[in-house]
Order: structure tokens, then sequence, then C-alpha cells
């Protein structure tokens, strides 16, 4: 099996063939009277990329791409069917008691939703000290309360805030107590699901910038997952285009959006609304993401391919390197694709 | 000049709470003309959304409108009473929902609401409403029409559901039609799609169309005007070119600013500093003036007006003097 | 910033007793004159009964104290032989009717109050692990609340409390008699709080908050006590308003059939009953009074906890 690998030998997580199911089948009971089989949903399907330190790596894809499957299985919320996940050379799955809690401790997390991620009975000065706590990262009472101020200082909020609960708060300052929480880990790797897609465009941008200021500041290491190209663009080293729980392609980040790879990164591409009216060239966008419980044989984007042949619907394509670029396309493997360099940029 | 479709003049809709009363919506005015597509761009609780149900006479209770008019063409409805404000409701005015889902009836087929919908509307026997319903949602790009049509909302996807809303609306060939985020449920690919069909609908019923919506891409690519919400007032309006490329509002120059760029990549997006007030806080003033970074005197102190200028309108004392 | 921290501002949020004037809930209530009503009843009564030995003008289980001659006296009439005057009249053994509601609806507020906590730890518990755990455990633990549900809470109360008496030694039976009284009410009405508690706890527990938790290591122990079960509170405080009614109605049930508390400790089923036997002979305040303050406590909770649970339901509002 080819795999997406990274250049550099040491990346700080080290995804090999990921997978990940899920039973969607009928009540054991039903199945048996209605003679049905059982029905897997596959999320995940044998994904592979690395993250290297210090670098922002994205992953982006439409509603059942499986990118926050990813996430879940990256920070262990949920168990793959297979495959391996490696933190700096060592794997959750293997590892136990301290080592265990060191890792868990040094990959946090970001959700999508801030009014969601914060329990609304507690105090922001105890939601963001529960990482502490739980990691016993401070000595004395007054240490956490300083650790807590400080924290809130860095996310752009006032110490006395801690006092407050979550519904004091608006949809982008609860989106930064949950960065503050997430940093009290003191963690090197975050797992951004979605951070702002809940907010509005403003706040978003606050958001954003104050990310990229704590990463510089801390050495993050940031897994950014989103449905939003330019948000992506503006973040990520690195993309990893998403469909149907396969990567499709994995290039450096200003080389996707000016010479993608991938007939699905095309269509995305060509699928972003013109917001600054720039005039870029696009074609029309047809067609719309089967069912992840049934998917297409093959390729699974052969379907709505226009560069789909026989080969394609029966096979499921490997993965080549094109320009620093990770493809897993029979078209572009085999050079099918005519190369339309993007003149409106 | 082309007399305009829907005018509305210092729409004033409140929320009367315990001790306050909420002002939603603070004298908003603006126009639709026949046929074009004016965009409502805001953030949440801008007053984008409720501005579309006070003109349609479905703001929740007990919210109200306290003052202004709304006229469609010759007539006023803002005070119609219930019943009349109910029959112009899909005839002369349609709405589309974000949530393709909870506007369709789940247990009836797309034929029993399209017919029913074209009946109430159209006086068409069964054959020709049919006949017509079929043809709309050919029209809308659903393929195998006059199969699809006996078919369940859950046998369609997400976008061939909102396809099916856009021919709803449409099949009382109304005057106006509120479009209230409608592709914010959606994928991307898709969305792009149902603003294709939205587009291309509207220009040949020659339908005009009200499009809320919080996404300026979606904006740009539809509209042909756009009005700029902040805290319940209009901040600007005029073409969308003129606000995409010039914004003149200090606070329509932050949004444009803060939207991340596919062209061009950046190393900080600009930021609009704190955020919007809430109902009850509302500054006075421009009630932008504590986010602004160019504001003057004046600003904390009056509350600007709708300044004609030679790019359309703007609510901001910077503008003020200047010749139309 | 590190330097000001010690100089931090105290609590910003105001005091409690303020927060509850300025709550909606607060301001619903103000606005009702039936649930005021309700609520001041129900307060009355609680303070009544249990300030009981302090307010009530006897001791009327003290048969040092009681009279025979002041027997079926009638209200407000002064006795034929004594000439002492009862507000309620008194009972065939002379005890003054008001002072047995005081102590009775002691009895009757204690059982309720008791086996609607017993009741609510039980249903909590159980409906949290099932929730939080789900699969096997959920299925065992809903597949016998069904099974309990299909049967009138007063069947299996009665069941419970047959079998449990039976267990018991016989000199014992009379101090042990409330508890299981206690023990047989909230065994028959746990599946309540269980039912609804799982349902809340499944839709918490995919929140992101609790991912969050899980995610610093939390135990499970701790994230359904320190996270879930606060978020869950809400909808118990509802049933257990109305469940406290309907407790106290199946004690005074229970007592009235019988097999509740003794004689000697009478709740107010039980005076109920006693009084039941001469209401035929004439002596209709010895059961009415006692009726009239059951259907009154009775009432005012369930009116109370309609109301709470209206007042909490967003949808409603």
């Amino acid at each position: 099996m080819n795999s997406f690998t990274s250049i550099n030998d040491k990346p700080l997580l080290d995804v090999k063939n990921l997978s990940c199911h899920f039973d969607v089948s009928k009540p054991w009971l039903n199945r048996v009277i209605e003679g049905e089989p059982q029905r897997f949903l596959t999320a995940v399907d044998q994904v592979s990329f690395s993250i290297n330190r210090g670098e922002t790596f994205a992953l982006v894809g439409e509603s059942g791409s499986g990118k926050s499957t990813i996430a879940k299985l990256i920070v262990d919320l949920i168990h793959p069917s297979s495959g391996e996940i490696l933190f700096d050379g060592q794997s959750l799955k293997n590892t136990r008691g301290e080592a265990f809690k060191t890792l868990r401790r040094r990959i946090q997390m970001i959700f999508q939703d801030p009014f969601a991620s914060l329990n609304p009975r507690w105090r922001v000065g105890d939601i963001i000290a529960e990482p502490i706590h739980a990691f016993g990262l401070a000595k004395s009472q007054n240490d956490v309360r300083r650790t807590v101020e400080e924290l809130l200082d860095k996310v752009g909020l006032a110490g006395r805030d801690r006092h407050k609960y979550p519904h004091e708060f608006s949809g982008g300052q609860r989106q930064r107590i949950a960065i503050a929480r997430a940093l009290s880990a003191q963690p090197d790797f975050l797992v951004c699901d979605e951070p702002t897609s809940a907010l509005d465009v403003s706040v978003q941008a606050q958001i954003l910038n104050l990310m990229r200021d704590l990463q510089d500041e801390f050495g993050l290491t940031y897994l950014f997952i989103s449905h939003d190209l330019s948000v992506v663009k503006h973040m990520a080293d690195r993309i990893g285009v998403l469909y149907l729980g396969s990567m499709v392609e994995n290039s450096p980040s200003d080389q996707l959006f000016i010479q993608p790879a991938h007939p699905y990164t095309r269509m995305l591409l060509d699928a972003i609304p013109d917001h600054e009216m720039s005039g870029r060239r696009r074609k029309q966008v047809t067609g719309e993401i089967p069912s992840p419980i049934d998917p297409p044989s093959g390729c699974t984007f052969h379907p709505r391919c226009e560069f789909a042949d026989e080969k394609c619907k029966q096979k499921r394509p490997s993965i080549h390197e094109d320009q620093g670029s990770l493809v897993s396309c029979w078209a572009s493997e085999e050079k099918r694709i005519p190369t339309t360099p993007k003149d409106s940029q | 000049m082309t007399e305009p479709l829907l005018s509305v003049r210092d729409l004033v809709v409140e929320f009367p709470k315990r001790k306050i009363k909420l002002t939603a919506l603070d004298k908003v005015s603006f126009d639709i003309y026949p046929g074009e597509i004016l965009g409502m761009v805001g953030e949440s609780g801008a007053g984008k959304s409720l501005t579309g149900a006070a003109i349609i006479g479905l703001l929740e209770p007990p919210g109200h409108v306290a003052s202004g008019e709304i006229w469609l063409k010759d007539q006023r409805i803002d005070q119609l009473p219930y019943e009349q404000m109910r029959r112009l409701r899909g005839k002369r005015i349609a709405m589309i929902f974000q949530d393709p889902l909870t506007s369709l009836n789940p247990i009836l087929t797309i034929a029993d609401q399209l017919i029913e919908t074209i009946q109430t509307h159209l006086p068409l026997n069964d054959k020709d409403a049919r006949a017509r319903a079929v043809q709309l949602l050919d029209e809308v790009g659903i393929p195998a029409a006059s199969k699809r049509i006996d078919d369940y909302p859950h046998q369609f996807s997400g976008g061939m559901r909102q396809r099916v809303v856009i021919a709803l609306a449409l099949a009382g060939e109304p005057e106006l039609i509120i479009a209230d985020e409608p592709t914010t449920a959606l994928d991307v690919s898709v969305q792009a799609q149902i603003i294709d069909v939205l587009k291309r609908m509207c220009h040949e019923h020659k339908t005009a169309v009200m499009l809320v919506t919080h996404d300026m891409g979606v904006i740009a690519e539809a509209c042909d005007r756009v009005a700029v919400m902040y805290a319940g007032r209009v901040a600007e309006i005029g073409e969308v070119r003129q606000i995409v490329k010039r914004p003149q509002h200090p606070y329509t120059q932050g949004l444009m600013g803060s939207i991340p760029s596919i062209v061009e990549r950046v190393e900080r997006l600009t930021q609009i500093p704190g955020s919007m007030p809430r109902l009850d806080a509302i500054p006075s003033g421009c009630a932008f003036n504590p986010r602004c970074t160019q504001k003057i005197a004046r600003c904390t102190q009056d509350r600007p007006e709708l300044i004609t200028t030679d790019q359309g309108q703007v609510s901001c004392w910077l503008y003020d003097g200047e010749t139309p | 910033m590190t330097d000001t921290t010690s100089l931090s501002a105290p609590p910003t949020d105001a005091s409690i007793w303020r927060r509850i004037v300025d709550s909606d809930l607060f301001y619903d209530f103000s606005r009702r004159p039936i649930i005021i009503l309700s609520a001041l009843l129900t307060l009355v009564i609680i303070l009544a009964a249990a300030f009981a030995p302090w307010i009530a003008p006897h001791t009327p289980f003290d048969p040092s104290s009681l009279n025979l001659m002041d027997g079926f006296t009638p209200p407000m009439e002064p006795n034929a032989f004594t000439g002492n005057v009862y507000w309620m009249g008194t009972d065939s053994q002379g005890r003054d009717i008001f002072s047995a509601i005081l102590y009775g609806a002691r009895i009757s507020l204690l059982v309720g109050f008791a086996a609607v906590a017993f009741a609510a730890i039980l249903g909590i518990t159980l409906g949290l692990i099932a929730g939080y755990k789900g699969g096997l455990v959920d299925t065992i633990i809903m597949r016998i609340a069904d099974v309990q549900l299909s049967f009138p809470a007063i069947l299996v109360a009665l069941l419970i409390f047959g079998i449990t008496k039976s267990l018991i030694p016989n000199e014992m039976q009379e101090q042990a008699a409330i508890y299981v009284l206690i023990l047989s009410i909230g065994l028959s009405d746990w599946v309540q709080y269980a039912r609804t508690v799982r349902s809340s706890t499944l839709a918490e527990k995919n929140k992101e908050y609790v991912q969050a938790a899980r995610l610093f290591g939390v135990s499970s122990f701790r994230i359904l006590a320190r996270h879930i079960l606060p978020n869950v509170m809400g909808p118990v405080l509802v049933i257990g308003t109305i469940g406290l009614a309907l407790a106290i109605i199946l004690e005074s049930t229970l007592s009235f059939l019988g097999v509740g508390v003794p004689a000697t400790q009478p709740s107010l089923g039980t005076l109920i009953r006693v009084g039941n036997e001469f209401l035929f002979s004439g002596e209709w305040w010895i059961t009415l009074f006692p009726g009239i303050t059951l259907l009154i406590l009775a009432l005012s909770v369930n009116l109370l906890g309609d109301w709470l649970r209206d007042a909490l339901n967003p949808r409603l509002r």
C-alpha cells in the first residue's frame, strides 16, 4: 500500500492507513426478521498523512467526508477500526499509565460550537482550570488562579472574567474561553474542528488572528478542519482534501489553489463564491455527494468526474506523487487531465 | 426610474420585555425594484431575518411593527388584517427558508404540495396544475421531473429539496420572494448550484428577490444591490460591485476585510475590534461608533440617517456634506 | 497582568436574592396569583407541620393528656360535659382534630419528602448510568423500568410493602413501619426519574463540553457527577415536585387502606380512615378536616409542579 508520507523524516503526528467503520445496521431482531445483512458506514477509509512540528495541516471536505471523524480519532474520543496514529513516535493505543496521560495532555482540541463546548453551569475560571487539575499542572490554588488569569489575558479577555458564566459571553468570546481551556493543558498539538464556522465573519477574523498569534507564541502545531476553503487557505501550510472518507489530494497550500491536481479539488475551487468579484474563471458545478453507506465502486468520485473512464469505475486509485502533491486519481496518474493554468489570478 | 415594487420606510420593530422595550429594527428604509435581487447582509442579530419576517407579517409575538410603513406597489401591507395578509402570502410575496426539510410536509408527496399551492393561487384544474407542477420542477433542474413528482420529500437529497422549495415559492407566481439563508444548510458544491437556480428562475419569471444571508460570497454571486445591516439599522445600501470593491461605511470596510481571500494570502486579516452590541445596550449616536476606527465627535451624539452619495446610500457622518 | 492579579475584582455577580428576583422564573411566578397562593399554602402547611409541637394546643397522642369526656366534641361548640371548645372538634378519644392534623401532616410530609428523595436518588443514579454507559447496562435497567411501569404504582407499593414487612421481625414492625412505607413508595416511583434523566443524559453526553472533559482524562464518575448531573437536574425538579404530591396521596391511600403507618403515629391518611368510621353517625368533622388539609396540600404542590414544568419548558414560553 502506497501512503502519503512527508518529506520531513520526523513528523509530530503520523497517521497511517487510518480507517473507521460505524455499524449502522438495524437492531439484531429486525435484521433477523427482515433478513437484512449488517450494514457498515465507512466514515474514514485508509487515510494517511503526517504533520510536522509547527505546521498547520488542514483537512477540507463537505458533509460526509469524514473530517470530523478523523479529528475524534486523533484525540482518541473514538477508536479506529484499523490503522495507526503515531504522536511524536508513540502510539496512543499502546501507551499506558503516566506516558498515556502525558500524550493526552499534549493533544488538545477546539470544538465547533462554542455554545455546546462550555458547561453552562460552570464558571469560566473552573472551566479553564479543569485541565490544570486533571493533569496536575499546578501546585496550589493560587497557582491555578494565576494561570487562569494569564490565559484569559492571552486570549484577549480580562482576568476577572473568570467569575462569570458562559452565557454572559458572545460566541466569539466563548470560543476564546475554549481556546484558553485547551491551552491550559500546555499542549503542543491542537485539533481545531471547524473552530470558526459557528461565528460571524468579523468575529471569525478575530479568532483566526488569535490562533495565528498563539501558534507563534507557543510553537503549536495545528490540525485545522474546515469546509471553508478561503479560511483554510488563510491558515494552512498543507491541505488534505477528503471525499467520502478518502483523501483524494494532499498538497502544499499555495499549490493547491494554483494547480489543483484532483478533479474534485478543482470542483471545490469552482464552487467557492467569488466574494471579491475578482472575475475568477469558474466552471459550473454539478451533482451531489452520494450516500456514504453505499458509496460508488472504484474511485468514489467517478459518477461526478468528467475524466472518469472504465478503470475509474472498477479500480480504487492508488496514490502517486505529482510535483509535491500526493494525488489519488487514475486520470491524474495517467496524465489524462489537461493542465489548464489558472490565468485569472 | 421605475417605481419600486416594495418600499420600506422607517420601519421600527419592537420586542417589549419585562422592564424595557428592545428595538430590534430601528428606522429601516429601503426599496426593492421589480425583477432585482436585493441582498440583506449582516451578522447574527443585525436584524436581517427580522426585516423579512416583518414584511411578510410573520413576526413572532411579542415582536411587532411599532412604526413605519411597508408598501407593496401602492398597497400598504404592514397593517393588513390577518386574513388579507394570509392571502397575500404565497400569491404576491413568497418565502424560502434555510432548512428545506421544515418547509416541506414530510407525509405529502411533492405533487400534493405543489398542486395544492398552485391551485390556491391560480384557477387551474387538476390536470393543468399537475402539468404546471412538472414544468416548474423541470425548470428548477430536477431530473425526470414527471416521475419524481410523486416522491416524498425524504427521497430527495438536500440540494434537490431546496430546488423543490424554490419551485413551491414560484408556484403562485409571486412578485417578490423573500429567501432567508436559502443556502446556509447546504454544502459548498450544492450551494453554488442553488444560487444559480434561484438567479435564473427569478430572472425568467421576473420575480424580485430579497436574499437574506450572512455570506458575502452568496451576495457577490447573486445580488444586484446590497443592504448592509448593523444592530437593527441599515448601514449602507448600494450596487453590489460598489459594496464589494469600494465599501463606504467603516463597518462594511471592516466586514469585507475580515473575509479571508481565496486569491491572495495575507498575514493578518483585518479585524473589527469588539462585537456587535446587544439590543439592550445599543450606544447613542451611530451604533457602530465604539468599534469604529474613523469616528469623529459627532458620531457619539447624533444618529446618522441614510445619506445619498454618488455610490449609493450610507448612514455615516463621514459622508455628510458630500454632494450627491 | 501578572502583577495585578492579586488586585483582581471580587465576584462581580449580585447576591443570590437579587438574582432570584431578577430571574424570568420569578417574574412569571409574580404574575400568577394562583401559583402564589399555592406556594403560600404549601409553605404554611409545611411550617405548621414542622413546628407542630409549638403550635398545637394539645399533644394528641399523649394518652395522659386525653380526656375521654371530651370525645366527639363538634367544632366551635363547647363540650357538653367539660365545656372545652375545639376549633375542629375532637374524635372518639377526645383528641383535638386540629392538633392531630398538624402532627399527621408532619408524618405525611416526612414520608412524602423522604420517598421522593429516595426515588429521585435511585432514579437519577440509574438513569445516569443507563444513559451514559448505554449497551447492555442500559437495556437491563430500562427493561426493568418498563416492566414496573406497566403495573399501577399502588400495586407495586403494596407488593413491596407486603414483602418487606414479612421480612421484619414482629416486635420491630411498629418502629420500622414508616421506613418500610418510604421504601415502598420510593421504589414504586423511581422509574419516572430514571427515564427522564436517561434521555437528558443521552443528549448531554454527546455535547462537546463532555467530550472536552474526556480529553482531559476526567473519569466517568466525575463527568457524570460534575458535568452531566447539574445539567439534567431541571426536569428532575419538576418531576420531584409533582412526585411529592403523588407520594403524599399514595401514602394517604396506603394508610387509608390500613397498610401504612400505625394508628399510634397517624398520618393524614390514617386520620381520614379513622374518621371515616364515624362519618355516617354524624361526626363528619373527624374525617372532613384532615381530608381538606390533604386536598389543599396535594393540590397546591401539584399546581406548583405543573407551573414549574411549563415555566421551565422553553417551547411553551
